[in-house]
């Protein structure tokens, strides 16, 4: 079946999988229901035929179904290009590197944590600084930077910040190799250093959130989910100024030397063996590495706070890392291409998209209004997205009319009544965050259900919210 | 004073903030981005401004906003300050022989709204339209 959606022609394969011919032999596959891909903004099919039509792309170019605009690459797309001849693009992996969600679970029940809510998210709202242009509590040297981007979380273990363990539940357990200070200009570290800690602002929150839902029963319990009302803490964050300044730097740098006819100059690429390519891999595994390092620090504060309030060690509060996945990665990965039998060495990029490989714990984080989930990672993510699935529920509104619509403080006490504490460094930014600017994350997990990239694990709903 | 000329683009790249700017002249220009960048950012009067000068290299008009917009958000990022307006005495291209640049600042507790964390390269052309010079900017936030 064919489908005209703003000047672009689809057509449609099944239920939830619509597919963009781009010139000869090139395609985007968009894993979407009718009505999420109706409601994309036309910009997404613009961006993504840009990203197939850059030389080096292999096809199929991956949407999800959490899609929206952005620039270059829209968020929600997920691509290979070969893992020797290639190339890597900057751009097409995002400004924010490592961006991702951890989740930690708790022993507690909702009940037992509600007249502590208010404190506990004023005194995490202390601990982990949110909002503008915050400065990290706990200082760290440039020395110690230069061993936070090569150690990742493992640097911040090492320093007393977290338990051996964690390590174990965070994807490539914290650290990527070949992460090097050298490769990251002295703009990106100036920047990086003193926000080490922080939450930042925009989309980036922390939330304690109650169970409201186990749907997979098994999973769930393998993964410490073991109850409807028991309180778990998720929080998205990445690598802040460093990883920002390290994007800018690098696609500055290529599009100096470019060597390619490019659709859109934010998709600046260079081939991925060479020198200006190796630089990028080491300073983008060094801005990796900031991000995981960054998120150890806070789940160490988050335990602190936890504590302090609670007047229990955060071990017997059975505070354990769920998982910490990125959602903003270029990664060298064995994959079959889909649609073939193919299997190839890749290097696959990931922009506002999440790795799933089979069995592994997928967190995807909604609007502060609408709740998360977690997911299991399944076979068909490996036959037909290069082992990804969604990353959230993704916008349908830009940030300015979601601020003509929505008034902050109005929004902070309906959230109130709903049983949500929210402490923001800004309203504006609140209102930008509502959940009418997004999608709707039930309709964008059923989508990647039945593209079979990922299974519906456990739902989670906030209590208590803090927002940057 | 530069003649305000900035306006938000609506359902532009969702995520982020886009926005449209003209000058006169190149700058014109420049003073609308920092205009665009302050407005973005801060609310209210502005008081106790410091002036920081900055003399940048660039190769084109593009890459001179590009490098204008990155030293602001270094300041903003590291050095407790806003960048809210520019001072240019003259600007000649080639740019390359560097043009000399003072950037009004305040402290960074006035902040108020969007941080401005980039400005990507996307549809990041300056054109000349009936006179003035236009330009799109796409603003991570």
């Amino acid at each position: 079946m064919k489908y005209q959606i703003g000047g672009f022609s689809l057509n449609q394969k099944d239920e939830v999988t619509f597919s963009l011919e781009v010139g000869k032999d090139k395609e985007v596959l968009f894993y979407a229901s009718e009505e999420l891909i109706k409601n994309f903004d036309t910009a997404v099919f613009e961006q993504a035929q840009n990203v197939a039509l850059l030389e080096g792309v292999m096809s199929p170019v991956i949407v999800m179904p959490d899609a929206h605009s952005g620039y270059g690459a829209p968020i929600g797309t997920v691509f290979a290009s070969d893992a020797n001849n290639g190339i890597v693009s900057p751009g097409a992996i995002g400004y924010d590197i490592n961006c991702g969600m951890r989740l930690i679970r708790t022993n507690l029940k909702w009940a037992e944590i509600t007249r502590y809510i208010e404190r506990l998210v004023n005194l995490l709202y202390q601990y982990v600084p949110a909002g503008v242009g915050k400065k990290g509590i706990i200082k760290f040297s440039k020395a110690d930077l230069k061993q936070i981007t090569s150690k990742g979380a493992y640097f911040m273990v090492q320093k007393g910040f977290g338990l051996k363990e964690d390590l174990d539940f965070i994807e490539d357990k914290g650290v990527i190799g070949g992460g090097e200070i050298e490769a990251v200009s002295e703009t990106a570290q100036q920047r990086g250093l003193v926000q080490l800690g922080t939450l930042g602002s925009g989309n980036h929150y922390l939330e304690i959130q109650r169970v409201t839902e186990i749907i997979d029963k098994k999973t769930a319990y393998e993964w410490g989910i073991t109850e409807k009302d028991q309180v778990v803490v998720m929080f998205h964050c990445g690598s802040r100024g460093l990883g920002h300044q390290v994007c800018s730097d690098y696609v500055r740098l290529f599009l100096k030397h470019n060597q390619f006819g490019l659709p859109d100059k934010q998709l600046a690429a260079t081939p991925i063996k060479s020198s200006w390519g190796q630089n990028y891999l080491a300073a983008m595994a060094a801005a990796a590495n900031f991000a995981f390092a960054n998120r150890q620090l806070i789940t160490y504060q988050i335990r602190r706070a936890f504590e302090k309030v609670l007047g229990i060690g955060s071990q017997k509060l059975g505070m354990k890392v769920v998982y910490d996945v990125a959602h903003n990665i270029g990664k060298f990965e064995e994959h079959v291409i889909p649609g073939t039998n193919q299997k190839r060495q890749l290097f696959i990029h990931r922009k506002g998209a999440t790795r799933a490989f089979v069995d592994q714990p997928v967190i995807i984080g909604g609007s502060m209004e609408s709740g998360s989930y977690l997911l299991k990672g399944s076979t068909g993510a490996m036959q037909k997205s290069f082992g990804s699935t969604c990353h959230g529920s993704g916008r349908v509104m830009s940030r300015s009319r979601a601020k003509k619509l929505i008034q902050g403080a109005k929004l902070l006490k309906k959230m109130k009544q709903k049983g949500i504490y929210v402490k923001s460094a800004s309203l504006s930014g609140l209102a930008e965050e509502a959940g009418m600017a997004y999608k709707d994350i039930n309709l964008v997990v059923e989508a990647v259900t039945k593209a079979g990239l990922s299974t519906p694990v456990a739902v989670f709903k906030p209590i208590g919210n803090v927002k940057g | 004073m530069p003649q305000t000329n900035w306006q938000i683009i609506e359902d532009k790249s969702l995520a982020d903030v886009a926005v449209k700017v003209e000058g006169r002249d190149y700058k014109e220009l420049l003073e609308n981005v920092a205009l665009a960048f302050k407005e973005l950012m801060v609310t209210g009067e502005l008081d106790n401004l410091k002036w920081i000068n900055v003399e940048i290299e660039a190769e084109s008009i593009e890459e001179l906003i590009m490098k204008l917009v990155e030293f602001w958000i270094l300041i903003k990022d590291t050095k407790n300050r806003l960048p809210v307006t520019v001072k240019i005495a003259k600007i000649k291209f080639p740019f390359k022989d560097g043009v000399k640049i003072k950037t009004g600042v305040i402290k960074k507790d006035k902040i108020k709204g969007v941080d401005i964390k980039a400005l990507s390269w996307h549809n990041l052309k300056v054109e000349k339209v009936k006179g003035s010079y236009q330009v799109e900017l796409v603003f991570d936030v």
